[in-house]
């Protein structure tokens, strides 16, 4: 019996790898599926109107740019690894092999199991159901990415340099297989091993998730007590489990030519700024104080908003996010919210004239909105019109203090836009990209450096990937005082520098899908693509081009003199 | 001055500097090094610890650049992929992967040749085979004793039936057995037509397989031609004879001392057996008495593959059986090889020296007296008795292995 036991284990640790790639194809044939549905979709749209498309392109070119390189990107890889897929899997195999040797999966899996079961202990929620879905989501998806980035850095990173220190690869290297072919099938095998494994986790929190948020069972509770919890569960179905798109409000006609008045007046007062770093953000706070301005309602009366591009017909609620204070301190807003629709009325003439009509209004708590966070409503989707377009007003009812609705976070409707396990599925394509380029960024500096310096060297790149978007805001200048010519042209070249190597540096929390994920919010194909294009393809690919390029002319027997 | 048109192997004016982190000249492991290997010959890079042997080796294999000079090999340069289809390479420790049994290891090393996966299979079997490690080829190579893995390091490097063999102190780690094998199997593979490069430090381990060698002093080349050549004593004349009586030896001193001058001396002493030989005979005895243990086997023949010919094995092995018996056992005169390159000759013929080689072996190493039992002929004897049952013999060490 042992015996049979230690066989069969022999036996499937030997076919695991073959079964990881077959998982990994199969995990990603639904994203094909996907992409040439909405490849259609857009021909389709295309044929209906190309000036349509036209524009949107040219206002957004990176769904279109991400798409032609992911197709690059794609074409290319399918063609490297078909060239040289005995190298590749070979190599990749037995880096699955001996990972699962020495069981780094095992490991992986059982830490991320008790994790997973320590989480409901941990995790501190409100009681809902609601709350507890969605911080399981994110919290188990944090925690998987997290395990498998230290994975997928520490195995590609390993993978190269103790081959080299131990001499392995003074055999493997006198075989015909070009050293770039080596990097690949590293490569590949590191990206099979770590995607497999995430599919196999996702897929388990999805499970999860999916169970915590089975309708609750409430015969047994008093109605009201029942009532809420049931609202709770319908809300956790519109606004997490759910692919929502934010709409933001249509922006004054005029704001652009009063910004230009704006500038011509500095100009004219001589208070208008010399260097382009600053000039732009003065018309960024320029823009930002007349939306606020637009939008600031004052006591006992009422702004409107406009938003354009919804679905019309659609059941169910949507949720109106807005963050505004009074101009009072620590006044609560005391107002309501009114949704309104063009209908055909009478004038005072007695003339059919198109107005908006109040339909449906919200009223704020009787403790009033404070300023501190976000605040939503909802609003039911039948009221927005054939259209598209929904209309909103805000009643300032306070009795003190005029309402000021934040201009860097505007007034939005969120609509949803489908279901969440295609949205689910499309946050999981990004982490795919998050593995592939972890593993090359792994790689490359396996090939220049030894295994603690590297690891270390890939930590690095990531802490500074994800600060380094705050860090950019530190480089535009705050000098008002104009500079000597010589310390201004080594300040801009310092800040030149830095702004090249942080446009190198990945991106991670620029392309991070699971907040918007854990928050209901639709991970977009425009998202999917870019980081597919960016961090991938891009990316991934010149650090793996780097990692080629610096092992291929190493000497891999080189006695190191210190 | 390699120039020979039948060159596989050409080093020319080689010279390699080590530099240490500054860029300052740290250690010069070669200076000026140039020799050529010629095609079907056995060449032997010898010299002591930090001459230079594998530093040279290894930029013959492409892991090290040169500093200057040029390494051709084929006619090519060493990083060419062509080139590396045709080298097989056994360095100087073992470097394989730990958690990858002997079958997993040829498999891999199959894998980087595009090798079919049939024949990977027939491939590894046969080397495994050859090598000894049937019952031990589904254990994890980590776990292998150092002789084991010198074993396996053999074997993935003849997994390409490769042109140029080129091995790095091949017998480092064995047992005199094994590195009896490993010594007969580099003359196999010379019979088969292959040239093999080895460098060492074992001097007998040279002097018994090696057609010239080259010796390395501080990176330099301090000699260079055939073994015979080198190693041949115009001043002393050797007589080795069965034993004699008292009288005889006396009246061949007499015959000496007329045609010798009076004050040069004349040695004669009865003739002693070889340590390896001994060695060879008390284990060999073991075996016979079928102790068991848990290393490796004695390996067998070369590998049927090795030479291009797999699919006349199995005619050949009928031949060499049926040769083997009509052969009656009997010691016959050793074939002088020539010293120039050998053409590629069919298995059958190889199989055939083989045999009479086994019966032979070697003159000038095996006194006539230690015959009976020279661990030689009792290997060889031992692969043809296997040969002749290895059917139910294989089958029953596959049924071991399975349970």
């Amino acid at each position: 019996m042992k015996t049979t036991l230690l066989n069969a284990w022999r036996w499937s640790i030997r076919r695991l790898p073959e079964a990881m790639l077959v998982l990994l194809v199969l995990a990603l044939l639904p994203g094909l599926v996907l992409v040439v549905l909405e490849v259609r979709a857009v021909a389709a749209r295309f044929i209906s109107g190309p000036s349509t498309l036209w524009r949107a392109t040219v206002q957004d070119p990176w769904p279109a740019a991400g798409f032609l390189v992911c197709l690059v990107g794609v074409g290319l890889a399918t063609f490297l690894l078909w060239r040289n897929w005995p190298f590749v899997w070979a190599t990749g195999r037995k880096l699955i092999v001996e990972a699962l040797h020495r069981k780094i999966v095992l490991v992986l899996l059982v830490f991320f199991v008790v994790m997973m079961l320590l989480l409901p202990f941990v995790l501190k929620t409100e009681g809902s159901q609601m709350s507890r879905v969605q911080l399981v989501l994110l919290y188990s998806l944090v925690l998987a990415m997290v395990l498998l980035s230290l994975v997928a850095i520490f195995l590609s990173a390993a993978s190269i340099c103790s081959e080299i220190e131990s001499k392995q690869v003074h055999i493997t290297d006198t075989k015909p297989m070009r050293r770039w072919q080596f990097l690949l099938g590293k490569w590949f095998g590191t990206v099979v091993l770590c995607s497999s494994v995430m599919f196999v986790m996702t897929a388990a929190v999805g499970g999860v998730v999916l169970y915590l948020a089975r309708p609750p069972k409430v015969a047994h509770l008093q109605p009201r007590e029942a009532a809420a919890i049931l609202d709770n569960h319908r809300r956790l179905w519109e606004q997490v489990l759910v692919a929502r798109r934010e709409f933001l409000p249509v922006l004054p006609p005029d704001l652009d030519a009063k910004v230009a008045r704006e500038i011509e007046e500095q100009q004219e007062t001589g208070t208008w700024p010399k260097e382009p770093m600053m000039r732009r953000r003065r018309t960024r706070d320029l823009r930002k104080a007349l939306i606020a301005e637009r939008w600031t309602v004052p006591l006992g009366r009422a702004r409107g908003w406009e938003f354009r591009g919804l679905r019309p017909d659609q059941e169910g609620n949507l949720q109106v996010r807005f963050k505004a204070f009074s101009t009072r301190p620590n006044a609560a807003l005391r107002g309501r919210w009114l949704v309104l629709q063009r209908k055909q009325v009478k004038d005072e003439d007695g003339k059919m004239v198109s107005r908006p009509v109040v339909v449906h209004a919200v009223l704020a708590p009787p403790e009033g909105w404070f300023s501190q966070v976000r605040r939503s409503i909802d609003v039911p989707g039948q009221f927005v019109g054939d259209d598209g377009t929904l209309l909103l007003s805000y009643e300032n009812l306070s009795v003190i203090g005029d309402a000021v609705f934040d201009p860097d976070n505007l007034v939005e409707v969120l609509q949803s836009q489908g279901p969440f396990l295609p949205n689910y599925y499309r946050a999981l394509l990004v982490l795919f990209c998050y593995v592939g380029l972890l593993s090359a960024l792994g790689l490359m500096a396996g090939s220049l450096f030894s295994f603690p310096v590297a690891s270390l060297t890939v930590v690095f790149i990531v802490i500074v990937g994800l600060v380094g978007p705050w860090f950019v805001s530190f480089l535009s200048p705050n000098y008002e005082v104009p500079l000597p010519l010589w310390r201004d042209m080594l300040k801009s070249a310092w800040r030149a520098f830095c702004h090249a190597v942080l446009t190198v540096m990945p991106h991670f929390g620029k392309y991070n899908p699971l907040g918007q994920l854990s928050d209901g919010m639709m991970v977009t194909w425009r998202l999917v693509l870019t980081s597919g294009a960016v961090m991938l393809f891009v990316k991934g690919g010149l650090a793996l081009l780097v990692g080629a390029y610096f092992y291929s002319r190493r000497e891999l027997a080189r006695v190191i003199v210190r | 001055m390699p120039s020979s048109d039948n060159a596989v192997l050409e080093v020319i004016q080689l010279t390699k500097v080590f530099r240490d982190f500054w860029g300052r000249e740290s250690v010069k492991a070669l200076d000026s090094l140039d020799f050529d290997v010629r095609r079907g010959e056995v060449f032997g890079l010898l010299g002591p610890n930090g001459s230079g042997k594998t530093t040279a080796v290894r930029i013959v294999l492409g892991l090290l650049f040169p500093t200057k000079g040029a390494v051709r090999v084929f006619g090519r340069s060493p990083h060419d992929i062509e080139v590396k289809k045709r080298v097989g390479y056994m360095p100087e420790e073992s470097h394989l992967y730990a958690y990858l049994n002997a079958e997993e290891t040829l498999d891999f090393f199959g894998r980087l040749f595009r090798l079919a996966p049939r024949e990977r299979r027939s491939r590894t079997a046969a080397l495994i085979e050859m090598v000894g490690l049937q019952r031990a080829r589904r254990r994890p190579v980590g776990q292998y004793s150092k002789g084991m893995a010198r074993r396996i390091g053999l074997a993935q490097s003849l997994i390409n039936d490769p042109d140029l063999v080129i091995l790095d102190e091949p017998t480092t780690g064995l047992d005199p057995i094994g590195s009896r094998e490993i010594k007969d199997l580099v003359l196999a593979l010379k019979d088969m037509g292959k040239t093999v490069f080895l460098c060492s430090h074992l001097l007998a381990d040279v002097e018994e397989v090696c057609d010239r060698i080259c010796i390395l002093y501080g990176g330099r080349q301090r000699a260079l031609g055939p073994v015979e050549d080198l190693l041949v004593a115009d001043d002393v004349t050797q007589i080795r004879a069965p034993h004699l009586a008292d009288s005889a030896v006396q009246r061949i001193v007499d015959i000496i001392r007329e045609s010798a001058p009076a004050d040069v001396p004349v040695e004669v002493s009865a003739a002693s057996r070889r340590l390896e030989d001994y060695f060879l005979s008390v284990v060999e005895e073991a075996r016979r008495e079928r102790l068991v243990t848990a290393g490796a086997e004695p390996g067998t023949a070369a590998a049927a593959f090795l030479g291009g010919a797999e699919e006349q094995a199995e005619q050949v092995l009928a031949e060499l059986v049926q040769a083997a018996e009509e052969a009656a056992w009997a010691p016959t005169a050793p074939e002088e090889q020539p010293a120039e390159a050998l053409p590629v000759r069919q298995d059958k013929e190889f199989l055939e020296d083989l045999v009479r080689s086994s019966t032979a072996g070697r003159p000038e190493q095996q006194p006539a007296e230690a015959a009976p039992a020279a661990p030689e002929t009792s290997t060889r004897d031992d692969v043809l008795q296997e040969l002749i049952v290895e059917g139910p013999a294989d089958d029953e060490a596959d049924e071991d292995d399975t349970a």
